[in-house]
C-alpha cells in the first residue's frame, strides 16, 4: 500500500460499507465522501442506542461489533434479530421522524456510523449520484414492508421487522 | 492534614446538596456567566480561535475532498499548506505591486489631502458646495462636533498604536496557520473523542445539532465569500468607471467591509465618498458614488445574497444590530465580524434543543396517559 493511501481502520471500514445494502452500487470515492461526512461513535456492551417509542431522527450503520433489535411485549421483551457489522437500522428515521418501532441494544462493544434525517436529506438534494442509489436501495428495503404493515397476531408483528443487512 | 480533608468532604457534600436543590437552568446560567467573563477577559485569544476554526472549517471542506480520493489526511494538509505558500507568493508578485503603489501614492499624498479638505469646509470654496447649501451645512457640522479632517487623518498614522496592532497582527500571523495546521490534521479524532464522552440518550439530539450547525455554517461562509468577491468586483468596476482614484484598494476593502451587515457597506461608501470628495472637490461625484453604493446594496441584497446564503440564515433586522453592536462591544471588529455567524448558531442549537425536550415532554406525556405508570418511561 502508498504511503499517502488511507490507513488500515479506514480501509476496513470502507470495506463494510461497501458490503452495506443501502450503499449498493456506489462507487469508493462515495463510499469514502460518506465514511469522511458521517460521525462515528463507538458503544459499549449493553447500552442503549434507542428506545421504543422515540422519536427517530437518525440511521445507524453497523461497522463493528452487534446489536440486538428488542421489542416489548405482553409476555416481555422479545429480540427481533442481532445485527453484525454491515447491517443498518433506524432507516425508517430518514424518511419520517415517527416512534421507533423497536428498541436497538448493543450486544457487545460497538462501532456504528450515524447519518442524520438533515444530512440525508442534504444528500439527496446535493449529489444525484448518491442519492439516486441510496434512494433506490432504500425504497427496496421499505418495500419488504408493505403488506405487513398491520399485524394481525404476535407471529406477524415479528415478520414486519426485516433490517437492512 | 485529617481535618482539611474532612473539610473538602464536607464542601463536597454542601456542592452535591446544592446541586440537586438547584435547578438545571440555573447550573446553565451560572456556567454560560462564567464562559461570558472568561471569554470577555481572553477575548483576544478568543477571536484567534473563532477565526482558525472558521479559517479551518472553510478549509476542511477541500482536505475532505482530497481525502475521499484515497489520500491520507496528514498528506492532504501538508499539500494543501504547500500549495496555499506558492499561491500567496504568486499573488503577491502580481496584485501587490498595484496595490502598494495604490497605497505609496495614498500616505504620501495625504497632507495634501486633508489640507485640501481643511480649505474646502474652512473657506467654503467649492463652487459646488455653495449649489447644495443644505448638504454644506450638514457636512460643516458634522465635521466641526466630530474632529477637524486633519487630524482625522492624523489619528490613523499613529505611530505606537500601528506598532501595538502589527504585533498583535503577527501573533495572529503566526498562531491562527498553527491552530488551523492542527484542527485540520487532528478534526476526525476530535470529534470522535467528544462523541465518546457523550451519553447515548443525548447521541441522536447531538448529531442532529451538529449536522445542522453544518449545513448552515458551510452554507453561510460559501455565501459570504461568494457575496464579498462579488461586491468586491462591481465596487471596483464602478468606482474605476466614475474615474475615482484607488479603484481596486477602495474595491477590496467595500468586499472585505460587506462581512459587517448595515455597517460594513456605510463604512466602505463613506471611505470612498471621502477619496471621492477630495479628488473632485465636488458634490455631484460625491452623489455618483452615493448612487453607486446604494445600487450595490440594492443588488447585493436582492440578487446576491438571495441566491448565496439564502434566507436560512437570516436574522432579524433588531437582532441582528443588537449582536452587532454587542460583538464589537465585546471583541472589536472581530467581534462584528463573528457575532452574525456565532448568534445564528445558538439560535439553532437553542431551537434543536427545545424541539428535542418538547418531543421527549410529549413522549412522556403520552406514556403516562397510556399505561398510567411512569417508572415504565425509557430514556
Amino acid at each position: 500500500m502508498f504511503k499517502w493511501a488511507l490507513d488500515t481502520e479506514k480501509e476496513h471500514n470502507l470495506h463494510i460499507l461497501k458490503d452495506v445494502q443501502l450503499f449498493k452500487g456506489l462507487n469508493r470515492k462515495l463510499l469514502r465522501k460518506l465514511l469522511i461526512d458521517l460521525v462515528e461513535k463507538e458503544y459499549e456492551a449493553g447500552e442503549i442506542i434507542f428506545s421504543e417509542g422515540d422519536v427517530g431522527k437518525a440511521l445507524y450503520v453497523i461497522l463493528d461489533g452487534s446489536v440486538k433489535i428488542v421489542k416489548k411485549t405482553d409476555s416481555g421483551e422479545k429480540v427481533l434479530a442481532v445485527l453484525g457489522p454491515g447491517s443498518y437500522f433506524g432507516e425508517l428515521a430518514l424518511i419520517n421522524q415517527s416512534p421507533r418501532f423497536a428498541s436497538a441494544i448493543t450486544e457487545e462493544k460497538a462501532n456504528l456510523l450515524i447519518m442524520y434525517k438533515s444530512y440525508f436529506d442534504n444528500l439527496i438534494k446535493g449529489n444525484s449520484a448518491i442519492s439516486s442509489r441510496v434512494l433506490l436501495n432504500l425504497v427496496s428495503s421499505l418495500s419488504n414492508y408493505i403488506g405487513k404493515e398491520h399485524p394481525v397476531d404476535e407471529d406477524a408483528e415479528e415478520a414486519e421487522y426485516q433490517p437492512g443487512g | 492534614m485529617q481535618d482539611s480533608r474532612k473539610i473538602d468532604r464536607e464542601l463536597l457534600t454542601e456542592i452535591k446538596r446544592m446541586h440537586h436543590q438547584m435547578p438545571r437552568w440555573v447550573v446553565l446560567l451560572i456556567l454560560i456567566g462564567v464562559f461570558a467573563v472568561l471569554a470577555y477577559y481572553t477575548s483576544s485569544l478568543l477571536v484567534i480561535l473563532l477565526l482558525s476554526g472558521v479559517l479551518a472549517y472553510m478549509l476542511i471542506a477541500v482536505i475532505n475532498k482530497v481525502e475521499s480520493y484515497g489520500i491520507k489526511r496528514n498528506v492532504a494538509v501538508i499539500t494543501l499548506y504547500l500549495s496555499m505558500t506558492v499561491f500567496f507568493i504568486v499573488a503577491e508578485i502580481i496584485l501587490a505591486p498595484c496595490l502598494q503603489d495604490e497605497v505609496k501614492n495614498f500616505y504620501t499624498r495625504l497632507p495634501e489631502f486633508s489640507k485640501q479638505l481643511e480649505n474646502v469646509f474652512s473657506q467654503g470654496s467649492s463652487s459646488d458646495m455653495q449649489n447644495y447649501p443644505l448638504a454644506e451645512e450638514l457636512i460643516r457640522k458634522i465635521l466641526n462636533n466630530a474632529i477637524s479632517p486633519s487630524q482625522l487623518l492624523e489619528k490613523t498614522l499613529n505611530l505606537s498604536e500601528i506598532f501595538s496592532q502589527a504585533a498583535s497582527f503577527l501573533l495572529a500571523m503566526i498562531l491562527i496557520p498553527f491552530f488551523v495546521f492542527f484542527i485540520l490534521k487532528d478534526w476526525p479524532g476530535m470529534l470522535k473523542t467528544v462523541m465518546s464522552w457523550i451519553p447515548p440518550v443525548y447521541v441522536e439530539t447531538t448529531v442532529s445539532a451538529l449536522s445542522e450547525i453544518n449545513i448552515l455554517v458551510g452554507k453561510y461562509l460559501r455565501g459570504l465569500i461568494i457575496d464579498c468577491i462579488s461586491i468586491g468586483i462591481i465596487a471596483t468596476f464602478g468606482l474605476w468607471v466614475l474615474g475615482i482614484n484607488y479603484p481596486l484598494s477602495l474595491g477590496i476593502l467595500s468586499g472585505a467591509a460587506n462581512v459587517i451587515p448595515y455597517l460594513g457597506p456605510i463604512m466602505a461608501c463613506a471611505a470612498a465618498c471621502l477619496i471621492a470628495f477630495i479628488q473632485y472637490n465636488s458634490i455631484g461625484v460625491l452623489i455618483n458614488v452615493l448612487l453607486l453604493y446604494t445600487v450595490i446594496k440594492l443588488t447585493d441584497d436582492l440578487i446576491i445574497q438571495p441566491l448565496t446564503i439564502g434566507k436560512s440564515v437570516r436574522l432579524h433586522p433588531m437582532l441582528l444590530v443588537i449582536t452587532i453592536i454587542a460583538g464589537e462591544k465585546l471583541f472589536g471588529v472581530m467581534g462584528m465580524i463573528l457575532a452574525v455567524p456565532i448568534v445564528t448558531i445558538s439560535q439553532k442549537v437553542l431551537s434543536i434543543l427545545f424541539e428535542s425536550h418538547r418531543q421527549t415532554a410529549a413522549r412522556k406525556t403520552l406514556i403516562i396517559k397510556d399505561k398510567g405508570t411512569p417508572s415504565n418511561i425509557p430514556l
